[in-house]
């Protein structure tokens, strides 16, 4: 951590906005990065920023300097990254805009990109890739999706994300391991066409 | 090792995240090992798939909105909070100048009815934010952006969340605290840049530099300055600040500028406004003079190297 960014927590602590503002612009495209690598949705990612930033907010009287404060930082955002999404699981049922089944969206994404006269097959090939790999996530643990993203979509190495994840490095690389097993099956019909 | 172990180690290797004693052990190992080798290049085309099909990476204008958004929601966290510890200290001095337990209990009861009102009545609608005073007029509300949280068939309860816009028609002065504090919020809140530049332009004309600023213009000036994505709403609040009495809050601004801004424009009329503060008697202090020691040697813009090189100079002599 540098001095600039010492005197920047120090000074938000004492309520200057101004300098928590300039303290959290420092890592907020981060922030949002994660979130939505990790949601997939506009809306939702900035709903988790603001409440990332909240939660800064409010406890960073708490901050005791004992770690970076970007690792602090990384680990609210991972946290309210799974609590976020299991509120929307338990909710689920009430929104009239959830896919019905996702292999049922897969074949209308997959026919419309087809039936499309501009789209090539290749662009046609590469959307259906993507969908399926975004299917695949959805299919994984919260903890397995937020280390896949982190690794894959963040670049993240694994000391940092079981730092963030506040867990041991074996953990993480468990969870990346069962996650590349369950991607790899889920997309094999790609890779053989390779 | 097992077999096992070594699968483990491909997939670490191809995420760069051994060491050069594990690389060598598992390159021995996959020399006479032909379903480590496929098993290596089966998770190299997993790899690639998986590279090739990354989201997108957020872009300035998402994150714009999401700064935007969130500040709005900060005032408001703090706007409640104020109104809270309003009442706590009220309730606080009451306990301490007057006496009578008595009262104790009925007060209690009516600070706990009035924190109430506030923070579920307006606090969860905003319904009624402008109620017309200062001149303003309120038009119709539109509701948009509902969410629905959570429902309950059963006990016919819905929880949800909506945003409430009304139009709002105000007419006054300037100079008029109340004016600036909306047209402040507005300078930072505002997602059209035109109607941002032509805020700024308007605060600017309030601003004097014998008269000491509105805190809050001047932190939504320097809020633009820093952060506004719009290279010209960027330059009127750069101008506005430099006709404020020069502080090191401003001097601290310009050096932002002169480090982060790609604008190069930007950076000119903030070194210009450090030369001119320079020139109005404002000492350089040790930062300003380790920013223009950089600029001197990285900034791509020569007129900007050359007038940071120019002040170091005159620095040096004095």
């Amino acid at each position: 951590m540098t001095k600039e960014e010492n005197n920047l927590i120090l000074a938000a602590q004492k309520g200057d906005r101004a300098a928590f503002e300039e303290l959290i612009y420092r890592y907020d495209k981060n922030v949002l990065g994660i979130a939505y690598s990790f949601i997939k949705n506009n809306e939702d990612a900035k709903d988790i920023y603001q409440e990332v930033f909240l939660r800064v907010f409010k406890g960073i009287n708490n901050f005791e300097f004992r770690s970076e404060f970007s690792t602090w930082l990384f680990r609210i955002t991972t946290n309210v990254c799974l609590t976020y999404r299991s509120q929307k699981k338990k909710f689920a049922y009430t929104s009239l805009d959830d896919e019905p089944d996702a292999d049922e969206s897969e074949q209308r994404s997959l026919s419309e990109l087809l039936s499309d006269g501009a789209a090539t097959d290749s662009k046609a090939l590469n959307s259906e890739v993507s969908a399926k790999i975004e299917n695949g996530i959805e299919k994984l643990s919260p903890q397995q999706k937020l280390v896949f993203t982190l690794k894959h979509y963040q670049g993240y190495k694994i000391k940092e994300i079981a730092s963030i994840m506040n867990c041991s490095e074996g953990t993480v690389k468990n969870y990346l391991f069962i996650a590349t097993q369950k991607m790899r099956d889920h997309l094999k019909v790609f890779m053989d066409m390779d | 090792m097992e077999h096992q172990s070594f699968k483990e180690l491909i997939q670490l290797a191809l995420l760069n995240e051994l060491s050069d004693d594990q690389m060598k052990e598992l390159h021995k190992h996959m020399i006479d090992c032909s379903r480590c080798q496929a098993e290596y290049d089966s998770l190299t085309q997993y790899f690639a798939v998986i590279d090739k099909n990354k989201p997108d990476s957020v872009d300035e204008q998402f994150l714009h909105d999401a700064r935007r958004q969130f500040r709005t929601k900060l005032d408001y966290e703090l706007s409640r909070q104020t109104v809270i510890e309003k009442i706590f200290h009220s309730i606080q001095k009451y306990f301490w100048l007057n006496k009578g337990a008595v009262f104790t209990g009925a007060f209690s009861l009516a600070a706990g009815l009035v924190i109430g009102y506030f923070v579920f009545s307006s606090g969860a609608t905003g319904m009624n934010f402008f109620t017309g005073e200062n001149g303003g007029r309120a038009g119709k509300q539109i509701i948009t952006n509902v969410r629905f949280l959570s429902s309950d068939a059963a006990s016919d309860e819905v929880n949800f969340v909506f945003d409430a816009v009304r139009q709002v028609k105000m007419k006054g002065k300037l100079s008029d605290p109340e004016i600036q504090k909306i047209l402040a919020d507005a300078l930072v809140n505002e997602k059209n840049p035109g109607a941002r530049i032509t805020t700024v332009s308007a605060l600017a004309n309030q601003v004097s530099e014998n008269k000491a600023p509105n805190p809050k213009v001047k932190d939504a000036l320097i809020s633009a300055l820093k952060y506004d994505n719009n290279p010209g709403v960027r330059r009127e609040a750069l101008k506005a600040l430099l006709e404020m009495p020069y502080d090191n809050r401003i001097n601290d601004c310009l050096l932002f500028v002169l480090q982060h801004d790609k604008n190069s424009g930007l950076r000119i009329a903030a070194i210009n406004g450090l030369t001119l503060a320079k020139m109005n008697g404002q000492a350089i202090n040790q930062e300003t003079l380790n920013v223009l020691n950089q600029k001197v040697k990285n900034d791509d813009n020569e007129y900007v190297r050359i007038r940071a090189a120019s002040l170091l100079k005159e620095e040096n002599i004095q």
